[in-house]
């Protein structure tokens, strides 16, 4: 019997394929067997073979091979397209990434990865601000109120137009304490940073060292997101294996 | 001998803080089945308070006007599918519920395209089996696939000063299957700048936000659909509004799936019923809750665990150092 994309059968053993493979590599956590190498190896292989194919199918087929061939005009749209031959140039230049290989002719994978480092150069020097400027502009903020007879920033919402622009253009004295903490924890981390100086007082002691402590307030926040996000693959896996592969697969295979 | 013996025996803080690995483990994994299995079967809904960026986002996608064009540019990988998953889903359900037509693209890894075509291809199922029947998303006409780009970041650079430019030679099958430019399909015909674009929304397992906001963020509002880990990094995106929505991980998508349930009313409240236009409406009656809310129940019971293994540890050692002279 021939087995379709749509049939369940097919379905099932697509999905037993994969909980087998989610038991193999979960088998690491007892200790580093046979099985768990069988899998990894596959997992190895088949993310490999499959790259490669996608990179010629969605990248070099559209964005290389297209261009280099041209097309024919099509009767219904009479949309054709020459072929630019030099397109082919790209080849050879991008075989000598290949020669860092060989001990003699390492020296002319230098050239497109030269290239590469310059395209990327130019693009850092013109985006740095575009990524960093909004931050460093966003940092400066006032921490002495505009308000002093509210304390609390009134509901934005149902606002008509100049009264929104009134509460935009203000601060309260809820956000001015906001922006003192954030200036403070700002200079405090910035301090621990400044290393070509010695810090002799008080003062920028304690606030090098107050900067480390809310660094590590931040490093903390980051583990913790990282434990949740370990714990979400976790459960999706284990989502796969009951729900997806017995609750469901399974009993459609069954019930055909 | 006889005076090593009562020294050789374990005292109780130190069996706390050594609790045998294997055990730990399948305790985890006995938790998170036994609480994946109880919300299969109960349809179980465990309540979640949106945040602010969770809002922006939900606010920013649900009043693009039907017809127009965003990107969606994706790095959801089945090693990501806890997170990026979900976010997903929800993220394609929004656009085809509203009716808006994007491109889908990947320069993260090659395997992202196929991932996301299967999540296109369930959503459509359900589409088709819904009562009533909704349309299917078809691609050309409603969603263009340009694959994957290797050089994100020069391709985005190209798009931002010239977008026909930048995926000129990125062809796609008409309806009539005949190979044509992407620029011929009704999703991007009308598209001649990076600003016709009305959002670039970025699914990612990893930080690529200064690669995108540094070329696009000045010309497109910018939506990162996040895993947990990176969350914490792109705050300072979000705060100084170079990014316009934040999704954060599992605990994000749990927020947006409640968004898409009970909406934002006029008075700016989650499941609200205040007079007036509601700030981002709901999709009432439809599939809102998923992936995320599926994962939600056994997320909360995995963290419970942990919690739990910390305080059994932190009073091992106090007993340990109290036991100490």
């Amino acid at each position: 019997m021939a087995l379709t994309l749509d049939d369940p059968n097919y379905h099932f053993l697509k999905v037993t394929a994969g909980a087998l493979a989610t038991f193999g590599m979960y088998s690491v956590l007892y200790k580093e067997t046979k099985i768990y190498r069988f899998f990894e190896h596959m997992f190895l292989g088949l993310a490999a073979g499959l790259s490669l194919t996608l990179l010629w199918t969605q990248t070099l087929y559209d964005l290389w091979w297209g261009p280099l061939v041209g097309r024919t005009a099509d009767k219904a749209t009479e949309y054709g397209q020459n072929g630019a031959w030099a397109w082919v140039l790209v080849l050879p230049l991008a075989a000598l990434a290949y020669t860092i290989f060989s001990k003699k002719h390492n020296w002319m994978s230098r050239i497109p990865i030269g290239l590469l480092i310059g395209i990327g150069a130019g693009q850092a020097i013109q985006n740095w601000f575009n990524q960093y400027g909004p931050q460093i502009e966003n940092s400066i903020k006032p921490a002495i109120p505009t308000v002093w007879s509210r304390f609390t920033v009134p509901d934005r919402n149902g606002l008509p137009q100049a009264a929104l622009d009134n509460v935009n253009n203000n601060v309260y004295g809820s956000q001015a304490i906001n922006n003192l903490i954030f200036l403070v924890t700002l200079l405090c981390v910035l301090s621990y940073f400044i290393f070509c100086t010695e810090f002799k007082s008080k003062l920028t002691k304690g606030m090098s060292t107050a900067g480390r402590l809310m660094l590590m307030v931040g490093f903390g926040a980051i583990f913790g997101t990282t434990v949740m996000t370990r714990f979400a693959l976790l459960i999706d896996r284990m989502y796969f294996v009951w729900i997806e592969w017995l609750l469901e697969s399974l009993p459609r295979m069954l019930h055909r | 001998m006889a005076d090593s013996t009562p020294e050789a025996r374990p005292s109780l803080g130190a069996k706390l803080q050594a609790l045998n690995r294997n055990a730990l483990y399948l305790s985890l994994f006995a938790v998170v089945s036994g609480s994946l299995i109880l919300t299969h079967l109960t349809s179980l809904q465990v309540p979640a308070q949106p945040q602010p960026c969770t809002k922006d986002t939900y606010t920013l996608l649900r009043n693009i006007p039907a017809g127009d064009t965003i990107i969606i540019d994706t790095g959801a990988t089945n090693s990501t599918r806890g997170e990026n998953g979900g976010e997903m889903e929800a993220v394609f359900r929004i656009a085809m519920r509203e009716r808006l037509r994007f491109v889908l693209y990947t320069w993260q890894e090659p395997q992202c395209i196929e991932i996301a075509k299967g999540v296109i291809a369930k959503i459509n199922l359900e589409r088709r089996t819904s009562n009533p029947p909704e349309p299917e998303y078809r691609e050309w006409d409603d969603y263009v696939i340009l694959g994957f780009f290797p050089d994100g970041g020069t391709m985005l650079q190209t798009v931002a000063s010239n977008i026909r430019d930048a995926w000129a030679a990125k062809k796609e099958k008409d309806p009539a299957g005949r190979e044509r430019s992407v620029f011929e399909s009704p999703v991007l015909k009308n598209i001649h700048r990076v600003e016709d674009i009305r959002a670039y929304v970025n699914i990612a397992m990893s930080n690529l936000m200064p690669t995108i906001v540094a070329r696009v963020g000045r010309k497109l509002p910018v939506i990162s659909m996040i895993t947990g880990v990176m969350f914490p990094e792109q705050l300072n995106y979000y705060k100084s509004g170079q990014l316009k929505g934040l999704i954060n991980g599992l605990v994000g998508t749990v927020e947006l799936e409640t968004l898409m349930e009970k909406g934002i009313d006029a008075k700016g409240e989650v499941g609200g019923h205040a007079p007036g236009p509601p700030v981002a409406a709901a999709f009432p009656g439809e599939k809102n809750y998923a992936r995320g809310m599926d994962y939600y129940f056994a997320f909360c019971c995995a963290m419970s665990l942990l919690i739990v293994a910390i305080v059994i540890g932190n009073v091992g050692m106090m007993l340990e150092r109290r036991r100490k002279p």
